[in-house]
C-alpha cells in the first residue's frame, strides 16, 4: 500500500514491520510444529522398532539356521504335490461338487417348502381350535387338521432327507480336497513362527517395506500432518477408578509412561537399556495375566511420578544414588520438580505404594515385598505405633513392660541407668535412648535459670535431674509390694537344664556382648532371630530378685497382662530350679555385665539437683503463673511443697513422662488412657515437603533430604538433629528417641512410613476375602507368638546339579556326617565346613517330598557330591529342635574364654553335675543317657513335633479348643506347649492359618500324589493333562497364578481317570464319617464284627498299646518309647490323615519312630481278622480308633 | 577296528587267565585279637522293668556295649580285611537276624553286601524293627509275634538297628564290601580264613570304642603271624 501522507505513521515502514512479524510468527509456528513433533519419546519407540527389528531378525536367522526355510519349502511342495494329484481327479472333483450344488439348492427348496407348511398349518390349527371352543366339539374338523399335520411330516421328512443327502455330497467333496486341506494345515502350522517372524518383520523393516509404504509413513509422521494417522503414537492407559488429588479435585490417573518405556509388558527384554527394559516382575505386575495389570492400575499408582508427562525430566524421574543424579543432570538435564507432590519413588522404596492396598495382607505379601514387611515389623517390634498413631495398625499392645508394680522387680538404681541409657546395659533392647542426645548435649546450653537472671544450663545437667525425677516419679507411681518368698527350694544343676528342655531358649538367647561371633558349640549364645523374640538374658540375675523371677515364670500375664511371654505351666518345683540356676549363676551367663556398666542413681549434689529441676519446673508449670511456682519452690505451697527435692522430683518427673510419652508404650498407673505424644502418621506420606521442618541440619546423613524419604531416613538415624542451630526453650525441643537403627532398618521403617498415603485408591481398593483376611491374621499371631522357634512349618530345600547336568530343587533334610549326631544347620556354608571337618565328599539328605523326576520317594536318601550342591534354604522354623536334640547328645558346652577356644576351653554340664559324666533327666525323673541313640529317635521323641500340612492332619476345631487350652500330647517330651494368653480371635486364627494353608496346597497335594500314584515325570504328568510342564509344576509347588488358571482343567482329567485322594480340608467343616450311625449300620452289615476285628488287631496283633498311651495309663517301657494317648485321636485327627498315617508313617514323617504295621506281603495277621488284605486292617484299625469311646463303654 | 579291540581284550584276558590258572592261589588263615588300650570302662546292666514285659519271657540285661575281659580284649569288635581285587559274593542264604526274648542276636554281625537279612522274631510278643543306615534305605515296619521281615542290603553301611517298642534292644549290622571278616570273640579274638597272600589292610570298628585300622601280612605260604590290633578307651568328645 503506497503511503497517502495522511497518516500519523509510515506505512512503508509499518509494511516492513508486518513482513517481518508476520515472518517471525511464521517461523514461530514452525518452530512450534517440528518442536512438537521432534518430541524425545519418539526417538525412543524408534530405537525401540530397531532393537525389536535386530531380535526379529535373529529370530529369523536362527529359524532359517534351524532349517525352516527348508521345512516350509518342502510343506509347499507338498501343498503342491496335494494339488496335482487332486487336479488329476478334476473330473470327479467337478462332478461332487455340481451334485453338492444341485444337492444344496434342492435343500433350500425344501427348507422354504417346509416353512410355508409349517405356517399353513398353524394357521389352519388356530382356525379350527378357535372354532372347536366356540362349539364346544374336540372334533370338528379333525380331517382337515390330520392332512394339515400329514403334510407338515411330510415337508420334514423330506427336508431331512435332503439334508442327508447334503451332508453326503459335502463330505464326499471334502473327502476328495482333504489332501490339499491337510497339507495346508501342516503347512500353516509348521511354519508358524516363520509367519510371526515375517508380519513382524513387514512391520518393523523399511527395507521389505515397498516404496509408497515408505513415502506413506513419511507423510503420516510429517511435522503438522502426524495428528492424523500417526505411526508412532503415545501409549497411555486411562485409569477410570484410579484418582489423584490435583488443585482439590480429584483426576483420573492416566499414564503415558509406555511411550517410552515400551518393553515393560514384555518378556525377553530384562537386559535392554531403559527405557526398554522388562519389568522385573512380570509375574506380579503390568500383564493381563498378573493380579496387577496396567490397563486396571497403570504405573504411577505404585511408582508414583507424573504419569501423563511425555518427557525425561517432568516425569519426575528419581535417581538411586547421587551418582545417579549427576549422570541424569548431564545427559537429560535432570533436576528435581519442585511443583509435583508426588516424585517418584526411588527403586529401593518403591515396595512402600504396596502399604496404600494391602493394609489387610501385610503378612501374605511378606515374601514378594520383603523391605516395607520388614519395616511394618519394625514398627511393630519397636512400638512405634504406640506413640505415632496409624489407625488401621493392627497391634495395639503397649510394647513395653508395664510399670505399675515396677519396685517389685528392679532398684532404683538399676532404673535409673536403664533410663539413662538401656543400651549399655542390653545392646540389642528395643528400648531407645532418650536422654543425653544432641539437643541436650553437654555444651548445649538448654535455659538460663530463673528467667534469665540465673546461670546457664547445660544438657547434661538438665538431663541427667530429668532422669532422677523421672525413676522418682516411676517409684512413686509403683508402691512396693513385698513378693511372696520362693515355696520351695531351687536346685541350680535341674534348672539349667529345665531350661534348656522346657522352651525358653525357643525365644531368649543368652549370647554374649559386642560383635564378635559366639563359639559356636552352645547354641544358645548364637542369635538367630526366633531366639531373640524375648529378650537376650544376659546379666539379667544382676537386676533381679530371685521372688520376683519366680511368680515371673509361674505366670507372666499376673506382672504384665500384654507380655508375649507365654505360661509354660511350670510346677513350683520347676520354677524355683530355674531362678536358682540363673539367680546362682553357675555357667557365668547371667551375672555377666557388659564392661563398665553399673546400676547406680544419679550423681548430683541435692542442691543442684535441686536448682536444675526447679528450673524445669519453671518450665513445666509456666501456666501456672510465676508467683505460684516460686511460692512452691519456697515451700510456701502447704499442697506442694517443692523446698522438699523428693516431692519437687515427683512433680517435675510427671510432666517429663507426660512430655516424652512414658506411658505410650509402658502402662503407668494414673496414665493408662493419655492420649501418645507422636505425630500421627497415618497419612504421613502424604504429607507434602513444604510441610516438613527440615532444619539447617538436613542433609548431613548425605541422604537426599529434598525427599520425604531423606527426611525420615534422617530423623530416624539422627531423631534431634533437626533441632541444630535453632533455639528453642526446654519444652519445645524434640523428643523423639535414638534407637540405633542399621541403615536396612531405617530404610525399611521409612519405606514403610511413606507408603502411608490418603488412600487414594478406594475404588481400586484391594477387597481381601474372609479366606485372605483368615491367613493374614493367622500369619500375624504365628508370627507374634514366635510359633515357628520351636514347630518347623515348613521344610527346607537343596538344589543341586544331577548326574545328566540338570539342576534340580527338592524339599529334603540333611543327614549327618558319619559319627556326627545333630547334622550341620541347613545351611550351605556350614555344610561345606562340615564336610571339610569330616573328609566327605558327598553330603547325604533326606527326600521330604516324593519327586519322581529324580526318581526318589519320600524319605529316600539322596547322595549329592560336595561340587554339586548348588544350594541350600532352611527349613521354615523348629530352631529349637537343634537345641534340644544337641543338649541329649552333648549336654550344655560352658565356654570359659579364659582357656581360649579350642576344645579344652569347653567343660560339659548337664543336670547330672558339671562334668563330664551325662545324662538328661527324662519325664519319669529318672536320669537316664540317650546319646547313642539315633538322631533320628531323639529328634522325633523329644523335639517339638513339625507342623508340616498340619491342617490336614488336626480337625480344627480341637486345634483351636487346644491352642486355648492346652493338654500334654507326647508325654514324653520336656519341651513343653506353653499356654499362650491369646486376644480374642488369635487362637482362632491360627487354627484357621493352618487349615487354610493345608486346604491351599490341597491342588499341588492332589496332583502330585496322582503323578506319585502313576509314576510319571512332570513333563509325561502334563502331557496327560493337557498343559506345559512348567505350568504342572508349578501347581505342584503352590503357584497361585498356575493354580487359579489351570487346576480345574487339571482336576478334571485326574478325576476322569478314576484317581481318589483325601478331600481338600474345609476349615469350616470337618467330617468324622466312622463316627456316624449311617456308616457304622452299613459297616455292620458288611462285617458284623468290624470293630471287634479293628480292637484285636490293634490290642493283641499290632498291640498299639505297646507304646501308645491308653486313657492316661502309660506303656510299659520308658519314656523314649513312648507315644501319645489313643484316645485323643478321634477328636484331635482327621480321618483320612490317619488312615495314610497307619498305612505308612514313614511317607509323613520320614524317621519317625511309628512303624508301618500293615505293610507285609501276604498281609498279616490274619488270625485277628480272618481273610483280610492289609487296607482292610487299616479300615477296621481306625473305625475301632474313631469309635474307642464306645468300645470301651461297650466293655 | 572297535571288534579288534574287543578281540585283543579279549584275547589277553584269556591269556592272563591261562597263565594264572595253573599256580592254585594259596590261601591262609589270619587270626588276631582286638585289645583295649587304657582302663576298662565301667558298664552298668540294662535297666529294664523286666516284670512289665511278661511276654518276653527272661530278659538278659547284660549291657553288650562294651564288653571288654581282663586281659584287655574287646568282644564284639568287627574285622574287616580289605582283599584289593577279590570279588564281594553275597551269601546266598538270607542272614537271620533274630529277635528272641526281646533281644536282638546277635548284637553285633557282619555281612557283605548284596546279602539278605532276614529279621525273625521269635517272642510271643510284636516287635518292629526300625534300622537306622547311613547309605541304604531305612525300613521301619512291626514284626508280629513269630513273623519275619526280609531287607536286601546293597550298600557298604553300618546299620543300627532297634526296637521302639522295647527300647533297649540294639543291634549293629556292617554291610561290607569283602568277604573277608569277622566279630571278635569275647576274648577279643577273631580269625579270618581264605586269605591270599599279600599285605591286605583292616578296618576295625567297635559302637563305643570307635574305628581303628591296621593290616595283616599273609605269606606266599599262606602262613600269617598273629595280630594284634588296639583300639583306645579315651572317650571321645560327644556326638561333634
Amino acid at each position: 500500500m503506497a503511503d497517502r501522507g495522511d497518516t500519523h505513521y509510515s506505512v512503508p515502514a509499518l509494511n516492513k514491520w508486518f513482513l517481518v512479524s508476520s515472518v517471525a510468527l511464521l517461523g514461530a509456528v514452525v518452530w512450534m510444529v517440528i518442536d512438537d513433533w521432534r518430541r524425545p519419546w519418539k526417538a525412543y519407540q524408534r530405537e525401540f522398532e530397531q532393537i525389536e527389528l535386530a531380535r526379529v531378525q535373529a529370530e529369523k536367522e536362527l529359524l532359517t539356521q534351524a532349517g525352516a526355510l527348508e521345512a516350509e519349502a518342502r510343506l509347499k511342495a507338498e501343498v503342491e504335490q496335494a494339488e496335482a494329484s487332486l487336479a488329476g481327479r478334476k473330473a470327479e472333483l467337478d462332478a461332487a461338487k455340481e451334485t453338492l450344488r444341485l444337492a444344496k439348492g434342492d435343500l433350500w427348496n425344501a427348507v422354504e417348502a417346509a416353512k410355508k407348511v409349517l405356517s399353513a398349518f398353524n394357521w389352519d390349527r388356530y382356525v379350527i381350535e378357535e372354532e372347536r371352543r366356540k362349539l364346544g366339539d374336540p372334533t370338528y374338523r379333525l380331517k382337515d387338521i390330520e392332512a394339515s399335520e400329514l403334510a407338515l411330516n411330510n415337508a420334514k421328512s423330506l427336508q431331512e432327507e435332503l439334508q442327508l443327502k447334503k451332508d453326503a455330497a459335502e463330505s464326499k467333496v471334502n473327502e476328495l480336497t482333504r489332501v490339499v486341506s491337510d497339507a495346508e494345515a501342516a503347512l500353516s502350522s509348521g511354519t508358524r513362527d516363520l509367519a510371526r517372524v515375517r508380519s513382524r518383520l513387514v512391520q518393523l523393516d523399511p527395507s521389505a517395506m515397498s516404496g509408497p509404504e515408505k513415502l506413506a509413513d513419511v507423510i503420516r509422521d510429517a511435522p503438522g500432518l502426524d495428528f492424523v494417522k500417526p505411526s508412532l503414537k503415545v501409549n497411555k492407559v486411562v485409569l477410570d477408578r484410579l484418582t489423584f488429588e490435583l488443585n482439590f479435585t480429584k483426576k483420573k490417573r492416566i499414564d503415558m509412561c509406555q511411550t517410552c518405556h515400551l518393553g515393560a509388558e514384555r518378556s525377553g527384554f530384562e537386559s535392554e537399556p531403559q527405557p526398554y527394559t522388562s519389568h522385573p516382575r512380570l509375574d506380579l505386575y503390568v500383564t493381563n495375566k498378573s493380579p496387577h495389570p496396567v490397563n486396571q492400575f497403570g504405573c504411577t499408582i505404585c511408582h508414583r511420578g507424573s504419569g501423563e508427562a511425555l518427557d525425561f525430566v517432568r516425569a519426575d524421574h528419581r535417581p538411586a544414588d547421587k551418582d545417579q543424579a549427576a549422570q541424569w543432570a548431564g545427559e537429560h538435564h535432570w533436576h528435581k520438580q519442585h511443583h509435583w507432590d508426588y516424585p517418584m519413588l526411588a527403586s529401593n522404596f518403591t515396595e512402600a505404594s504396596c502399604v496404600q492396598c494391602h493394609k489387610t495382607s501385610m503378612e501374605l505379601i511378606a515374601p514378594d515385598a520383603p523391605t516395607v514387611s520388614e519395616g511394618y515389623q519394625l514398627v511393630e517390634r519397636y512400638g512405634c505405633y504406640s506413640c505415632h498413631k496409624i489407625d488401621w495398625f493392627p497391634t495395639k499392645r503397649r510394647p513395653g513392660p508395664t510399670l505399675t508394680n515396677l519396685r517389685a522387680k528392679l532398684s532404683s538404681e538399676f532404673i535409673a541407668s536403664w533410663i539413662k541409657n538401656p543400651k549399655e546395659f542390653r545392646p540389642t533392647t528395643w528400648m531407645p535412648q532418650f536422654f543425653h542426645l544432641e539437643n541436650y548435649s553437654p555444651g548445649e546450653t538448654v535455659a538460663i535459670s530463673k528467667y534469665g537472671q540465673g546461670r546457664a544450663i547445660e544438657g547434661r545437667e538438665w538431663d541427667d535431674a530429668a532422669i532422677a525425677a523421672i525413676t522418682a516419679f516411676l517409684e512413686a507411681r509403683a508402691p512396693r509390694q513385698p513378693m511372696p518368698a520362693l515355696p520351695v527350694a531351687g536346685d541350680a544343676h535341674r534348672g539349667r537344664e529345665t531350661m534348656r528342655l522346657v522352651g525358653c531358649l525357643a525365644c531368649h538367647n543368652m549370647a554374649p556382648y559386642g560383635d564378635e561371633p559366639a563359639p559356636a558349640k552352645d547354641l544358645a549364645l548364637e542369635r538367630r532371630g526366633t531366639n531373640e523374640h524375648g529378650p537376650n538374658l544376659r546379666g539379667v540375675a544382676t537386676k533381679l530378685t530371685p521372688e520376683w523371677l519366680f511368680a515371673w515364670l509361674k505366670d507372666p500375664s499376673a506382672y504384665w497382662s500384654e507380655t508375649r511371654m507365654p505360661n509354660l505351666r511350670l510346677s513350683d518345683q520347676e520354677a524355683a530350679d530355674i531362678t536358682a540356676y540363673i539367680m546362682e549363676d553357675p555357667d557365668g551367663i547371667f551375672r555377666d555385665v557388659p564392661e563398665g556398666w553399673e546400676a547406680k542413681s544419679v550423681a548430683m549434689p541435692e542442691p543442684q539437683l535441686k536448682e536444675v529441676l526447679g528450673e524445669q519446673a519453671r518450665w513445666q508449670f509456666a501456666r501456672d503463673g510465676r508467683a505460684t511456682i516460686e511460692s512452691r519452690l519456697e515451700g510456701r505451697d502447704e499442697k506442694a511443697r517443692w523446698d522438699d527435692v523428693e516431692v519437687l522430683k515427683v512433680a517435675v518427673g510427671e510432666k517429663l513422662v507426660a512430655q516424652y510419652g512414658c506411658f505410650s508404650c509402658h502402662e503407668i498407673s494414673g496414665m493408662q488412657d493419655w492420649m501418645p505424644i507422636g505425630t500421627e502418621l497415618s497419612n504421613w506420606g502424604s504429607k507434602t515437603v513444604d510441610k516438613l521442618d527440615f532444619g539447617p541440619g538436613a542433609g548431613e546423613f548425605g541422604l537426599d533430604a529434598n525427599y520425604r524419604e531423606g527426611w525420615l531416613m534422617q530423623k530416624l538415624h539422627a531423631p534431634r538433629s533437626y533441632d541444630r542451630k535453632k533455639i528453642k526453650n526446654p519444652t519445645e525441643r524434640l523428643r523423639m528417641p535414638y534407637f540405633a537403627f542399621t541403615d536396612e532398618q531405617a530404610q525399611a521403617i521409612a519405606t514403610f512410613v511413606v507408603g502411608l498415603v490418603d488412600d487414594e485408591v478406594q475404588l481400586a481398593k484391594m477387597v481381601p476375602s474372609a479366606d485372605q483376611l483368615s491367613m493374614d491374621a493367622g500369619m500375624r499371631a504365628v508370627r507374634q507368638n514366635n510359633c515357628v522357634a520351636c514347630h518347623m512349618v515348613d521344610p527346607g530345600t537343596v538344589t543341586y546339579v544331577d548326574e545328566s547336568g540338570a539342576t534340580q530343587t527338592v524339599q529334603a533334610e540333611l543327614l549327618n556326617f558319619e559319627e556326627q549326631k545333630v547334622p550341620s544347620a541347613h545351611d550351605l556354608a556350614a555344610v561345606k565346613a562340615d564336610a571339610e571337618s569330616y573328609e566327605a565328599d558327598e553330603v547325604a539328605f533326606r527326600v521330604l517330598r516324593a519327586e519322581p523326576q529324580v526318581g526318589k520317594k519320600t524319605g529316600d536318601k539322596l547322595f549329592v557330591p560336595l561340587d554339586k550342591l548348588v544350594a541350600m534354604t532352611p527349613p521354615n522354623g523348629g530352631d529349637l529342635i537343634r537345641l534340644v536334640t544337641d543338649y541329649y547328645y552333648n549336654g550344655i558346652e560352658i565356654h570359659d574364654p579364659s582357656q581360649g577356644s579350642g576344645d579344652d576351653a569347653f567343660r560339659y554340664a548337664s543336670a547330672a553335675s558339671s562334668d563330664e559324666e551325662f545324662s538328661v533327666t527324662d519325664v519319669d525323673g529318672k536320669l537316664r543317657d540317650h546319646s547313642a541313640e539315633p538322631y533320628d529317635k531323639v529328634r522325633w521323641t523329644f523335639a517339638p513335633p513339625v507342623l508340616w500340612d498340619e491342617g490336614a492332619k488336626l480337625q480344627r476345631q480341637w486345634f483351636f479348643s487346644f491352642l486355648k487350652d492346652v493338654v500334654p500330647l507326647r508325654h514324653q517330651v520336656r519341651v513343653r506347649m506353653p499356654s499362650f494368653d491369646f486376644d480374642p480371635g488369635e487362637a482362632e486364627a491360627v487354627a484357621d492359618y493352618f487349615a487354610l494353608k493345608s486346604s491351599h496346597e490341597w491342588p499341588a497335594k492332589f496332583t502330585r500324589s496322582w503323578r506319585l500314584s502313576k509314576n510319571l515325570t512332570a513333563a509325561d504328568a502334563a502331557r496327560e493333562c493337557g498343559v506345559s510342564e512348567s505350568i504342572l509344576l508349578e501347581i505342584e509347588h503352590g503357584g497361585r497364578a498356575a493354580t487359579k488358571a489351570n487346576f480345574p482343567r487339571v482336576e478334571a482329567h485326574i478325576r476322569a481317570s478314576g484317581f481318589v485322594a483325601a478331600p481338600a480340608v474345609d476349615p469350616q467343616y470337618e467330617v468324622t464319617e466312622v463316627r456316624t450311625a449311617a456308616y457304622l449300620d452299613q459297616r455292620r452289615a458288611q462285617n458284623e464284627s468290624h470293630l471287634s476285628h479293628g480292637e484285636a488287631l490293634a490290642v493283641r496283633g499290632v498291640n498299639c498299646f505297646q507304646c501308645h498311651f491308653r486313657l492316661g495309663q502309660p506303656p510299659p517301657a520308658d519314656p523314649i518309647g513312648w507315644a501319645p494317648d489313643l484316645n485323643h485321636a478321634r477328636e484331635r485327627l482327621r480321618e483320612d490323615w490317619v488312615s495314610d498315617w497307619i498305612t505308612d508313617p514313614a511317607l509323613i514323617y520320614p524317621g519317625t519312630a511309628m512303624p508301618a504295621n500293615f505293610s507285609a506281603t501276604p498281609a498279616q495277621y490274619q488270625e485277628h481278622y480272618p481273610n483280610s488284605t492289609n487296607a482292610d486292617q487299616v479300615k477296621v484299625v481306625v473305625e475301632w480308633l474313631y469309635n474307642f469311646d464306645r468300645m470301651y463303654m461297650r466293655q | 577296528m572297535k571288534t579288534f579291540t574287543l578281540c585283543a581284550v579279549t584275547a589277553s584276558a584269556a591269556l592272563a587267565a591261562a597263565l594264572t590258572q595253573p599256580a592254585a592261589p594259596v590261601l591262609g588263615d589270619a587270626t588276631g585279637k582286638v585289645l583295649l588300650d587304657g582302663a576298662k570302662p565301667e558298664t552298668k546292666p540294662l535297666a529294664i522293668e523286666t516284670e512289665k514285659f511278661p511276654d518276653c519271657g527272661t530278659i538278659d540285661t547284660t549291657n553288650e556295649t562294651a564288653v571288654v575281659d581282663d586281659k584287655g580284649g574287646i568282644a564284639n569288635v568287627v574285622v574287616i580285611v580289605e582283599v584289593a581285587g577279590a570279588e564281594v559274593k553275597a551269601l546266598e542264604k538270607p542272614f537271620l537276624l533274630d529277635q528272641k526274648n526281646c533281644r536282638f542276636e546277635p548284637h553285633v554281625a557282619v555281612i557283605p553286601a548284596g546279602t539278605t537279612v532276614e529279621y525273625l522274631n521269635s517272642d510271643k510278643t510284636s516287635h518292629n524293627v526300625h534300622t537306622f543306615p547311613s547309605k541304604n534305605d531305612g525300613i521301619n515296619k512291626t514284626v508280629p509275634a513269630g513273623g519275619k521281615e526280609m531287607q536286601k542290603l546293597d550298600k557298604e553301611d553300618r546299620i543300627e538297628i532297634k526296637c521302639d517298642i522295647h527300647p533297649w534292644m540294639q543291634s549293629h549290622l556292617v554291610v561290607a564290601s569283602s568277604n573277608f571278616f569277622a566279630v571278635t570273640g569275647k576274648d577279643g579274638s577273631f580269625k579270618i580264613s581264605g586269605l591270599p597272600a599279600g599285605e591286605h589292610k583292616v578296618k576295625l570298628w567297635h559302637e563305643v570304642f570307635g574305628k581303628g585300622d591296621g593290616k595283616i601280612v599273609v605269606d606266599a605260604e599262606g602262613n600269617a603271624a598273629p595280630v594284634e590290633f588296639k583300639l583306645s578307651a579315651e572317650k571321645k568328645k560327644r556326638g561333634r
